[in-house]
């Protein structure tokens, strides 16, 4: 069979083409030297900086721990850092996980409309968070900002107040500007897992009388499991680095009562000029981010084995 | 219907509605504030305009000058668009067509870097950078980490598509003497156009967007991108209707875009958690 033998041989000719070393470099090589020259490697050199004193005319001095001993022990306002980035990533989780869910539950019904209504959720998360931020500025504008116009219109005048200047509320006012922003992103992940549950399981455990918080609760949200699991490890790793929102709605004020750990990081290695210690700051918040991620791979990882376990 | 469904299909509808409002009410907003005059704004902040004015816009234009920040924030974004649109689909084409030992590894190691946040590599850019700021622009530096933001989500979308290509493609094109080379321009590409032009738009999105490595690299007013100029605008400026102007402009580019590619955002947003 001839022409059997030809084709062989026409396969070992493409098979030697696509394994040709030269072209595999040529291909790959450009990008892989970028990425690997701007990604990961700079994680090493942030981790190797955060060991030194290191400011912009002097010497790197080793100093091994100090700068995390410092962070920890010294520095009242990477602890409040700190403690604004985890409320941020908690109340983001809260606010933005139930709004997203009940939407796409709404929206993944048989109605007229979703398309329109979807499309116009998920408009703010195209916009810069540093717009978001100066809009939301007007929104929470003692005088002329919308919270405190309504308030008057609707005669509750001691409602009305500086929200922005208010130290306790701050950083609540900017997670739920960012709120107002993201929760469309969420919803839309959301709904590409409700598009994955079958409308006959739905109505077939609604005819067996399930009530509308059973079918929900049974059925949606373990099937959701996944795409939970991927909206909480985007909410809680852009929060850990939360910078543009902060910056632009309070400027990490009053007093640096709002301030997170990427504006810490900003400001100790760019304005104070020392870089090990931003550096520390920026090991710190890539530590938070990891753990954010691995821990909730985990939870929902142990999640499906049990499941399996009990088929 | 029922009058029971009824009463359940309006409060659903109302509910509806009443969200679509919160969202989008503050930025029509911002373009109808941005058309009032000073008297008309602060007298009805949030009224609809009495006014036609293009003074704010005009403003920012003569007095500071946005339309260099524009200018910047366009050029930058078209280079790391072209950039990451070359390195990113000749190396999904390298990791996915090609065969080779290892290439499921350094597929990998390019998704990593969609778990790295950027603010930790920061300062190590900013300081293996400093040498080259003084020979060149910084506006063509910035590009580099701008390039490399973009590409891991890049590569896992056109790595994505790529798989699913048939084998048979690139067989029938040597056999009819075509090379590697010729294979990826003449016949990958062409069909990759969708999966091309959603890793175009988000790469432009995001790097428009973008503000902390434009505050730290882009120091002089003329160099800077829009959103470092409408920042440090706000703190100068309590022209409302002109700072507004300032701000319309700015997410002017990404709502045209929305508002034109809806459907096929989403649609990129939809795939990747999917997969993911």
């Amino acid at each position: 069979m001839i022409p059997f033998l030809d084709l062989t041989k026409e396969c070992k000719f493409m098979d030697r083409m696509l394994r040709n070393k030269w072209m595999i470099a040529l291909f790959v090589l450009p990008a892989l030297l970028l990425y690997t020259f701007f990604l990961p490697l700079p994680i090493v050199n942030s981790i190797y900086y955060s060991f030194f004193d290191w400011n912009v005319v002097g010497a790197k001095v080793f100093i091994a721990f100090d700068n995390y001993r410092e962070l920890f022990m010294q520095d009242d306002i990477f602890i409040l850092a700190l403690k604004n980035t985890l409320i941020f990533t908690l109340e983001s989780v809260l606010l933005q996980l139930p709004i997203a869910l009940i939407l796409a539950i709404l929206l993944s019904s048989k109605l007229r409309g979703v398309m329109f209504f979807r499309n116009v959720y998920f408009t703010p998360v195209i916009i810069s968070g540093t717009a978001v931020g100066l809009l939301w500025q007007f929104i929470y504008h003692s005088d002329i900002g919308l919270l405190n116009t309504a308030a008057r219109a609707i005669g509750f005048a001691g409602f009305d107040k500086a929200w922005l200047s208010d130290s306790e509320f701050a950083i609540h006012a900017v997670v739920i500007s960012v709120a107002w922003q993201f929760f469309g992103y969420h919803m839309v992940i959301f709904l590409a897992g409700m598009s994955t549950i079958h409308s006959e399981v739905l109505e077939s455990a609604r005819i067996d009388g399930a009530s509308e918080w059973k079918v929900i609760w049974y059925i949606i949200l373990p099937l959701m499991k996944p795409f939970i699991a991927i909206s909480l490890i985007l909410i809680t790793t852009s929060s850990v680095k939360a910078f543009d929102n902060v910056i632009a709605l309070t400027g990490g004020g009053p007093a640096r009562s709002s301030t997170v750990l990427a504006l810490h990081m900003y400001s100790t290695a760019f304005q104070q000029m020392r870089y090990g210690f931003g550096s520390a700051v920026s090991v710190f918040l890539l530590g938070l981010n990891m753990f954010f991620t691995l821990l909730i791979s985990l939870m929902f990882r142990q999640g499906r084995e049990s499941r399996g376990a009990e088929k | 219907m029922s009058l029971n469904q009824f009463v359940k299909r309006t409060f659903l509808y109302g509910f509806l509605f009443l969200i679509a409002i919160v969202v989008l009410y503050p930025l029509a907003w911002v373009y109808m504030s941005a058309i009032k005059t000073q008297d008309d704004f602060f007298l009805h902040p949030w009224g609809i305009p009495r006014s036609f004015h293009l003074e704010g816009f005009k403003k920012v234009i003569t007095e500071h000058h946005l339309h260099l920040n524009i200018l910047n924030s366009t050029v930058i974004s078209i280079l790391t668009v072209g950039i990451v649109m070359l390195l990113s689909t000749t190396a999904a084409f390298g990791l996915t067509r090609l065969k080779w030992q290892g290439s499921k590894l350094v597929l990998a190691f390019f998704l990593l870097g969609l778990l790295i946040p950027v603010h930790s590599t920061l300062i190590p850019i900013y300081i293996s950078l400093q040498g080259l700021r003084e020979y060149l622009d910084p506006r063509l530096v910035i590009v580099l980490p701008y390039v490399v933001f973009g590409l891991p989500t890049a590569i896992m979308i056109l790595s994505g598509y790529f798989s699913t290509l048939p084998r048979e493609l690139e067989e029938s094109a040597v056999l009819d003497g075509s090379s590697i080379p010729g294979v990826f321009a003449r016949i990958i590409i062409p069909i990759s156009a969708p999966a091309m032009s959603t890793v175009a738009i988000f790469t432009f999105m995001g790097t428009w967007n973008e503000l902390l490595f434009s505050l730290v690299f882009l120091i002089k007013s003329e160099y800077q991108t829009v959103p470092v100029a409408i920042l440090q605008f706000m703190g100068l400026s309590t022209d409302w209707p002109k700072v507004l102007a300032s701000i319309a402009l700015t997410i002017a580019p990404s709502l045209l875009v929305y508002m034109f590619l809806q459907n096929k955002i989403i649609q990129g947003v939809t795939a990747g958690s999917v997969k993911g």
